[in-house]
């Protein structure tokens, strides 16, 4: 049973990055909406459990082998890095609107490390602020949607 | 305070484990020249069996960025993309009429030995002459009959040039043809540009003449009809028929034509 789930939550969470890559292929602006990264930012700020570090790592096992150009586990150290310092930052402070904003900058900062690294900052900079917003919104949106308090 | 912070740091212990697998994989990937994040997309077509339908790609929707100068450029190659569209439709209609008019033919014709090269007026000359398209090119040859969708004779070809021909039809003056009816007896055909003038050239007995057709003794190449003759008066005289019959059918750029030859 215990294995089910993992299992599922492994492919729903892959599916969810196939989902993301797709809608941002689509979208030709100057932003990114990381429908994944927010489902991280989820899994660490509201449904942290120990027994999610499996599936996290294997979607991003997957991410690695079929999305990524980068060696296998980079991605698997990125989303479970995000998801520790979700955790971390909601736990060490108050729930307020201006922590989950603070949370959403530095972990996307995490997210997008590998084009930070790569590219100089005129190329990621601008993408970077506006998805910072948008993602937030989306944040916030799906935490209304879900009920849960901010 | 320090119990807690502990707490606060134990429930990472395993994410940082995790985190470690993680950093040994990427070693063990890059010594091993990627082999291990190429091993999965080698054993599994997962991508392939995500694909998107083109219906959902060509959503113009979509594409949320579109620019003004996108839009604009959109717009022309749309309009051209129209232009293109009505002259496939308009070629598209032209097919399915010949389609159809084949259709005809086919129900009509008999002899499906031959090929039937379709064709059309271009225009008929100051001299009251259809000139058709076809010729040399289609390896026409003067003489060659040429019928219309419902199989029967409209004329033939009086002269073939390279690219067309001119047509001598039932109402051109220098129309002269030779027929057989079922009992074959021998018919010749003149028209005064407006009447057919029908002569028998041999002895006729007191049977009615029915349909006569051309035939490959008089150098055609192969039967058609040609005129229904049973629905006139027939008034035979010493054994021989001469019947005047009005050019009823005029051709137009409508008009579906065709001409049989050897395969």
């Amino acid at each position: 049973m215990k294995i089910l789930r993992q299992t599922s939550i492994t492919l729903i969470l892959f599916l969810i990055s196939l989902l993301e890559n797709y809608l941002n292929t689509f979208i030709s602006l100057n932003i990114g909406i990381y429908i994944f990264f927010i489902a991280l930012v989820f899994l660490g700020t509201d449904f942290f459990d120990q027994s999610n570090v499996i599936p996290i790592f294997f979607s991003g096992v997957l991410y690695d082998s079929f999305f990524s150009t980068y060696y296998l586990g980079l991605y698997s150290a990125i989303f479970l890095f995000v998801v520790i310092v979700s955790n971390f930052l909601v736990s060490k402070f108050t729930k307020t609107n201006i922590v989950y904003f603070t949370i959403i900058s530095i972990c996307l900062l995490v997210y997008k490390s590998p084009i930070i690294f790569e590219f100089d900052i005129n190329y990621w900079l601008y993408n970077y602020l506006l998805s910072v917003f948008v993602n937030f919104t989306i944040y916030l949106f799906l935490k209304r949607i879900l009920r849960i308090n901010v | 305070m320090q119990s807690t912070q502990a707490v606060g740091i134990r429930k990472y212990v395993i994410y940082f484990l995790f985190l470690f697998l993680s950093g040994l994989l990427t070693a063990v990937d890059y010594f091993s020249n990627k082999s291990l994040s190429n091993y999965i997309p080698n054993q599994i077509n997962l991508l392939s069996s995500f694909q998107i339908p083109d219906r959902i790609l060509q959503n113009e929707l979509i594409n949320l960025s579109s620019s003004k100068a996108d839009i604009v450029a959109e717009n022309i190659r749309l309009k051209e993309e129209l232009v293109d569209l009505r002259l496939l439709y308009k070629e598209n209609q032209d097919l399915k009429d010949d389609i159809e008019s084949y259709d005809v033919l086919i129900k009509n014709i008999s002899d499906f030995e031959l090929t039937y090269y379709a064709t059309s007026l271009i225009l008929k000359n100051s001299t009251d002459e259809y000139l058709i398209v076809g010729g040399r090119d289609y390896n026409f040859e003067p003489g060659d009959i040429v019928v219309n969708e419902t199989g029967y004779i409209v004329g033939y070809l009086g002269e073939v040039f390279n690219d067309y021909s001119i047509l001598e039809s039932l109402d051109s003056t220098n129309f002269s043809f030779r027929a057989l009816d079922e009992n074959n007896n021998s018919f010749e055909i003149n028209s005064n540009g407006r009447d057919l003038i029908i002569n028998s050239l041999d002895l006729l007995n007191d049977k009615k003449v029915g349909t006569i057709y051309s035939d490959i003794t008089f150098g055609h190449v192969s039967k058609f009809p040609f005129l229904n003759l049973e629905i006139y008066e027939q008034k035979i005289i010493n054994n021989k028929l001469t019947l005047i019959v009005e050019v009823e059918e005029k051709l137009s750029f409508q008009t579906r034509l065709y001409i049989p030859k050897e395969k």
